[in-house]
């Protein structure tokens, strides 16, 4: 599915791209907020703050999602060697930082609030600043070596790495007792009672992973284009030489 | 518990967070319409260079090649 997507001339026509998809995101977003804002109660300890858990939730799922696309391209593109596959793998990575920026953010302003500090040595948060840093360093890699077919491979490598980094950060908060760390284990602790609470998580998870897809594909587009330009310059640079 | 008995601070900082979130995904959305913006602009460009270059090997050829011309021409 992916390598049918990943064509120019599919990607310009097909309709579920160009209008389906936005419009999904829009109408799912907003009913998302409206959830998130209108309809569920204030939590009871922290207050108006713990709203911002739709989003940062959601937009974690979404960095899982991405990275689980990095790996997935990164596989294929070491096994196969085609190069559309390095061009999902770098999109992906690329809204995957986007996205992994988005969770750091939100927690440590949710964290100021909730645990009066910004940010606090515990593993799981700590795990998922290693696959943030991991994400930079594939966008840096990418962006600073020429040679195509080497950056495929290093990047596919490191893919791979990113994608063993997420269980670890998954499983990090069984790793020290749940008195010696502060990030909660709301859904394994079935925390959320009211069933407002639920449907809006998932609500907002879809909205949050649909919008990352959304710009993934805007990525994936942009590559494109930017690959076919290369090969036109080189073309018109060959042909009209002398 | 009610709405007036959580701090101010909870606000703010939902207020902090929820601007950093859309803040974070429109300068990414900025920064993609840029770059489309930037490679159309680019496609544009070569596209111009195709048509002077060909326009000017057509130029060429007929000065090269003046009977050709010729017999077009009748």
């Amino acid at each position: 599915m992916i390598e049918n997507l990943v064509n120019l001339p599919v990607l310009g026509e097909n309709k579920v791209c160009r209008v389906l998809l936005p419009f999904a995101v829009l109408l799912v977003v907003v009913i998302a907020n409206v959830l998130t804002f209108l309809v569920v109660p204030n939590e009871l300890v922290m207050g108006a703050v713990q709203r911002l858990f739709y989003f940062h939730v959601g937009a974690a799922m979404a960095t899982y999602a991405l990275v689980g696309l990095l790996f997935v391209a990164s596989i294929f593109y070491l096994s196969g060697q085609k190069p559309e596959w390095d061009l999902v793998g770098r999109s992906s990575a690329v809204v995957g930082l986007l996205f992994a920026s988005i969770v750091l953010v939100t927690g440590s302003i949710w964290g100021h609030s909730a645990w009066n500090t910004w940010w606090r040595w515990e593993p799981r948060l700590v795990s998922f600043l290693v696959l943030w840093l991991l994400l930079l360093s594939y966008s840096l890699l990418r962006s600073f070596t020429t040679n195509d077919e080497r950056q495929g491979n290093f990047s596919a490598v490191l893919g791979i790495l990113c994608a063993v980094n997420v269980p670890i950060v998954i499983f990090s908060v069984k790793f020290l007792d749940h008195t010696q760390q502060l990030h909660p284990q709301v859904v394994v602790n079935r925390g959320l009672e009211d069933i407002r609470l639920i449907y809006t998580l998932i609500i907002s998870n879809v909205a949050v992973i649909l919008l990352a897809m959304w710009l993934l594909m805007l990525k994936v587009k942009n590559l494109l284009l930017r690959r076919e330009l290369l090969q036109l310059e080189r073309a018109l640079s060959s042909s009209f030489k002398g | 518990m009610s709405m007036e008995n959580i701090s101010p601070n909870t606000y703010w900082d939902l207020f902090l967070g929820y601007t950093a979130f859309w803040l974070l995904i429109g300068s990414f959305c900025f920064y993609l319409m840029r770059e489309q913006q930037r490679l159309a602009q680019r496609f544009f460009d070569c596209e111009r260079e195709i048509r002077a270059k060909d326009a000017a090997s057509f130029e060429n050829e007929r000065g090269a090649n003046p009977r050709q011309q010729m017999s077009t021409a009748r």
